[in-house]
């Protein structure tokens, strides 16, 4: 994290950031809006690492958000379920609404946020307790003591991520003795069973071989229909697969006078920016110009 | 098989001439080094057995304390065993509790704020502070308004094992990864929860086995004992009025004295102390293991 | 600021130069061909069968070249676009080529003076056209330009039209019937390159892309 306290931090003027303003993203065959973003800029401190970030996420869709490092992908994510608040120093500027309500209005509780917005991340995170309690934490932190009730969701959500016939003989084991992808298959059940509207995922492959790759795309698309998900990527080939929109982020830098920060280039439906991208910074990406 | 010329071949055998030499003296001064350390706790071990197991029986351990003068296998050290057992048990009733919740304090909430700073300032000082201060410490605001009792005693080791405890405690939360606790935000739970749920369970192998780390050496000190619970002959139970007596005290009581009698009794107590250590760190070993059960 | 993937960057102006090089081919040797059909000089001949033989092997590299870059270098946006259109134009111009042989050997069998002026006429006129439709349709490919489609679709109505004049010149009897026999194979041809000229222009309207704002 950029440290703040000590020296003064310029960042790059609003007004570049406007000139470097994205193609309009193609709302067509689009459900309902779930998320809406509208001139979202983040703070560590005084450093804007993200700069009037505008779009929609759609309902029962899959958005990847794809970008070089450094380009804020992460940080608007975890904007979208108030994750960002758990850094110190961290701020929103600009609104992000869910279903219509402000994410960052006054009244709002980020814990029932979260309740509601879920995240698997790039390191696999299972907790040191046995699978069951593993699956099991998530309702019973909101309050459910029904053994049987919670056998059913237990069940329900390790099929759900592909992974109820692989560990059903051994729910009573520690869940930190899985291989990469059946923890993160773990972490995903996990999730699921709160029965969250939208899951945000934060390079869920990154650390996992080619099979379980495959395993939890196919997963992804499988929980499609029940949930909205969001995707950060750095595998283009993963954005195509599995994606319906794409987000292009890159980080806008002024050379002269050392300032930057992240923005959205381009944002549209993924067979456009893959096949056809309209602005040039996103051809130069996803070709692997990137000058 | 290889039909690569012999000069062609990388030699990989190891290192000649300096390198291996420097690398084994290496190893032998390590090997001198660990000799050196175990020799005098071998000493130490061998002669306490040796002097001590004799006097070792079922009546030593619980008939009353006798005279200095008494000769040897007379009487016993019930007494002091009973007086370490209160004392001991209520000082970590005061100093376990107070310190784990002082170490998730320092780690889970205080973060750079100005208490967490003085907290962590003030914890760090006490470990250094000479046993003997404590027993002074409360000497003074508390054995001279309310007279010597194990409650004196055990405040005092109370003081000694409070920064032991905070301390080990904060360092194994902070091993905790904060992977855990961010899984556990995300699925919707507040700070108390994701402490409680996943963090303290997660580290408390460690806190336990820091704790029992604390009370094996509260149970062996015997300055802070000294102006608290005075000192008696008889087995008092109450722990909150009336002078008591402990294993450190009496061993240190009798080790002053000429008579075979208090020394072979002296000898025997330093046996049962160095036994009751050695059971809590069995304990401690187990409870870590156990616990160990989900980290792997 | 160094742009990376230099290497598939030059394999794909490497496929570039040579299709442009096929390019050339077709459009010098579809003038050729109907220059010596109707001044009866049948060396013409000669020359192209050295230039299929040429197109014969610079084929198979183009498209073996595409196949292992499409394959290894997992190409997307223009990238892609480039390399599924070479392959959809590939047999556009080697059909081409092989129409312009076919041309340039009636030389072989007709001599000028058996054509009718009226006939003569239309076949200038046509040779004229197609050559140019070709020049366009080249011209397009370079300079990805996807309006060109549009226009050559209209000037093969021309074509359409000239096609169907020379057929009723074939028609009234001027000629011997040998000669009018191979004419309307001629004419033929010439058709054929009119709409693998427009093929071309289509395929270059995927190559394009959207317009760039500007």
């Amino acid at each position: 994290m950029e440290d703040s306290e000590q020296k003064v931090v310029t960042n790059l003027p609003r007004s570049e950031v406007a000139a470097a303003q994205p193609a309009q993203s193609d709302a067509s065959e689009a459900g309902t809006e779930i998320f809406g973003a509208k001139k979202v800029s983040c703070y560590y401190g005084s450093f804007r690492a993200v700069t009037d970030v505008s779009l929609q996420i759609y309902e029962h869709e899959i958005t990847a958000f794809i970008g070089p490092s450094g380009c804020g992908k992460t940080t608007v994510l975890r904007t979208l379920n108030r994750m960002n608040d758990l850094v110190s120093g961290a701020h929103v500027e600009g609104d992000v609404e869910y279903r219509g309500a402000s994410l960052y209005g006054k009244d709002v509780s980020a814990i029932a946020v979260r309740r509601r917005i879920g995240m698997v991340f790039q390191k696999p995170n299972p907790f040191p307790k046995s699978i069951y309690d593993n699956v099991a934490y998530g309702p019973r932190i909101n309050g459910e003591r029904n053994k049987g009730k919670l056998n059913e969701i237990v069940e329900r959500s390790l099929r759900q991520a592909a992974l109820w016939d692989e560990v059903k003989d051994r729910l009573n084991n520690s869940g930190l003795g899985l291989s990469g992808g059946q923890a993160q298959r773990l972490c995903i059940a996990r999730t699921l069973a709160v029965e969250p509207d939208v899951v945000l995922m934060d390079e869920p492959c990154s650390a996992l071989d080619p099979i379980a790759t495959s395993a939890i795309e196919d997963l992804m698309r499988d929980i499609k229909q029940r949930y909205t998900i969001v995707i950060v990527t750095h595998n283009m080939q993963q954005a195509t697969r599995v994606s319906d929109r794409t987000a292009f982020f890159s980080v806008l830098r002024n050379e002269e006078s050392d300032t930057r920060t992240g923005v959205l280039v381009e944002y549209g439906r993924t067979q456009q920016i893959f096949e056809d991208p309209h602005d040039d910074r996103t051809r130069a990406y996803v070709t692997g110009r990137m000058g | 098989m290889s039909v690569i010329a012999e000069q062609q071949r990388p030699d990989l055998r190891e290192p000649k001439g300096w390198r291996r030499a420097s690398n084994r003296i290496a190893t032998s001064l390590m090997v001198l080094a660990f000799v050196l350390v175990i020799i005098p706790l071998g000493f130490v071990l061998v002669t306490v057995i040796a002097k001590g197991a004799s006097a070792i029986n079922w009546s030593f351990l619980t008939s009353q304390i006798p005279s200095e003068v008494a000769p040897p296998g007379v009487g016993g050290i019930g007494p002091a065993i009973a007086g370490t057992i209160v004392i001991v048990a209520l000082a970590s009733a005061l100093a376990v509790p107070l310190g784990i919740l002082g170490a998730i304090y320092l780690n889970e909430y205080g973060g750079t704020g100005w208490l967490a700073k003085l907290i962590g300032f003030f914890s760090d000082v006490m470990t250094g502070v000479p046993s003997i201060i404590m027993g002074l410490f409360i000497f003074s605001i508390w054995v001279l308004h309310f007279g010597f009792s194990g409650l004196a005693g055990a405040f005092a080791l109370a003081c000694l094992m409070l920064p032991i405890v905070i301390r080990s405690t904060y360092e194994m939360l902070r091993l905790v990864p904060d992977s855990l606790r961010e899984g556990s935000y995300a699925l919707g739970a507040t700070k108390a929860r994701v402490t409680v749920t996943v963090v303290l369970p997660a580290a408390i192998g460690g806190i336990v086995s820091g704790a029992l780390l604390a009370i094996a050496r509260a149970a062996g000190e015997t300055a802070p004992l000294l102006f608290t619970i005075l000192t008696v002959t008889t087995v008092n139970w109450n722990v909150f009025s009336g002078p008591n007596t402990s294993l450190p005290s009496l061993i240190f009581a009798n080790a002053n004295t000429p008579y075979a009698g208090a020394q072979s009794r002296g000898w025997g107590a330093a046996l049962t102390l160095i036994a009751i250590a050695f059971i809590l760190m069995i304990v401690s070993r187990m409870i870590t293991a156990r616990f160990a059960r989900f980290q792997r | 600021m160094a742009e990376h993937r230099q290497d598939l960057q030059r394999e794909l102006e490497g496929i570039e130069a040579k299709v442009i090089e096929l390019f050339a081919m077709v459009a010098e040797d579809l003038a050729r061909a109907t220059d010596a059909l109707l001044s009866g000089n049948n060396e013409v001949v000669k020359v192209l069968a050295e230039r299929e033989a040429v197109i014969e092997s610079l084929y198979p590299e183009i498209e073996e070249t595409v196949n292992r870059n499409i394959l290894l270098q997992a190409p997307v946006a223009s990238d892609l676009r480039f390399l599924l259109s070479v392959l959809r134009i590939m047999p556009e111009l080697e059909r081409s080529h092989d129409l312009v042989e076919n041309i340039a050997r009636r030389a072989d069998h007709i001599l000028s003076d058996d054509l009718s002026p009226r006939a003569r006429g239309i076949v200038e006129r046509m040779g004229e056209l197609v050559s140019d439709m070709w020049r366009q349709a080249s011209e397009a490919w370079y300079q990805r330009d996807s309006s060109a489609a549009a226009l050559l679709a209209e000037r093969d109505e021309e074509m359409d039209e000239l096609h169907a004049s020379l057929i009723a010149e074939l028609a009234s009897g001027s000629m011997t019937l040998p000669v009018a026999m191979e004419m309307t194979l001629v004419a033929r041809f010439y058709e054929r390159l009119g709409d693998h000229a427009v093929n071309v222009a289509r395929r270059v309207v995927y190559l394009a892309g959207s317009l760039p704002p500007d």
